[in-house]
């Protein structure tokens, strides 16, 4: 079986054969199986690049796009995506745990650092509240996630239109209004939640290892969510 | 009802069919139902069937190099797929036939036959 990374990168390589035409259909329906969080990405990539080829065969042949993905692009996708077999729990169980892990080790790298330098430059209390740092941790989480999910569905609501330009800046207006109501939730949070759990007040170093330990554990929960192939970073 | 969506229903059939003659990839297969004298499918409407029969292990899939070109996915038909054929003809001919002598006739009130 091919990785899933070499599939994208065949992918990649072999759309620029297509013509302009064929290319903006055919990167829309790409966009539109990606962005869809339910698909097994390795059964995706399999069946975009089958049906890359299908498209290049038919281009050789003087076939257009339309014969294959009909006059509905959207609704053939749709019924592609309902036969294709869905991600494993197990998969995206990891995906939000590594998440959460992730932020938190930032959060705790962050606070270690500021502990380390702020005293330098100004008399500051650098005690914590545990119960703060996890409700910190568990909010940004949430809004992490809920922003990659908003972010998808515009990016797919912007799709097959006859006029991208104008759907990607609706798109674009609405991410920028979530954007700063999640924004704004986070600051409120960090800012007016008064200290609540433990107080702990510790050495800058103990923050910044944790926060490598957590890293570190992010990391090995991918790995075993995703054995066979590395996480990609592309969209 | 359109040509399109009642040939929806028997295109499993149609396209297993083509897959127990000889193994093809995606574009073979549908150049093959445009001769059969299908043109008026959609070429991709394939492919969820293709998944689906899959699914339910009526075909199975291979990458395989092709005379000319690059390496291609090759459907093949199970032995499920050949009973499930079977079957499917079977019921075929259940109601093309009632039906064809339905319609041929007309009114089917004054039938006596």
């Amino acid at each position: 079986m091919e990785m899933t990374k070499t599939l994208i990168q065949e992918n990649n390589d072999k759309r620029e054969q297509l013509t302009e035409d064929n290319k903006k259909v055919y990167e829309d329906f790409l966009v539109y199986l990606r962005t869809d969080l339910r698909i097994d990405e390795h059964q995706g990539e399999e069946i975009l690049m089958e049906i890359l080829n299908h498209l290049l065969e038919a281009q050789a042949d003087g076939v257009p796009a339309d014969e294959i993905f009909g006059n509905d692009p959207k609704s053939f996708a749709d019924e592609l995506i309902a036969e294709l077999p869905s991600e494993k729990k197990r998969g995206r169980t990891g995906f939000i745990a590594g998440q959460f892990l992730r932020i938190a080790a930032f959060l705790l790298i962050v606070q270690g650092v500021m502990t380390f330098i702020l005293p330098y430059f100004t008399a500051v209390d650098t005690s914590v509240g545990v119960g703060n740092m996890i409700l910190l941790g568990i909010l940004i989480t949430v809004i992490v996630l809920a922003a990659i999910r908003v972010v998808f569905r515009l990016l797919r609501q912007s799709l097959f239109k006859d006029n991208p330009k104008k759907a990607e800046r609706m798109a674009m207006l609405k991410a920028a209004v979530y954007g700063m109501i999640g924004f704004g939730t986070i600051m409120a949070a960090a800012l007016f939640v008064p200290d609540f759990g433990p107080v702990i007040n510790m050495e800058w170093w103990t923050y910044v290892a944790a926060g490598l330990v957590l890293y570190g554990l992010s990391k090995w929960i991918n790995k075993k969510a995703h054995p066979e192939k590395e996480v990609s970073e592309q969209a | 009802m359109s040509r399109t969506q009642l040939l929806k229903g028997i295109l499993d059939a149609c396209i297993m069919t083509v897959i127990r003659e000889q193994p093809v990839y995606g574009y073979e297969l549908a150049l093959k139902l445009q001769d059969a004298g299908l043109p008026e499918i959609t070429q991709g409407t394939i492919y969820p069937v293709l998944l689906r029969l899959q699914k339910k292990g009526y075909i199975t899939s291979e990458q395989r190099e092709s005379p000319a070109g690059p390496k291609r996915k090759y459907y093949f038909l199970t032995s499920e797929g050949e009973i499930e054929l079977e079957n499917i003809a079977d019921e075929w001919e259940n109601i093309v036939i009632p039906v064809n002598k339905l319609l041929g006739k007309g009114d089917v009130n004054n039938g006596d036959d």
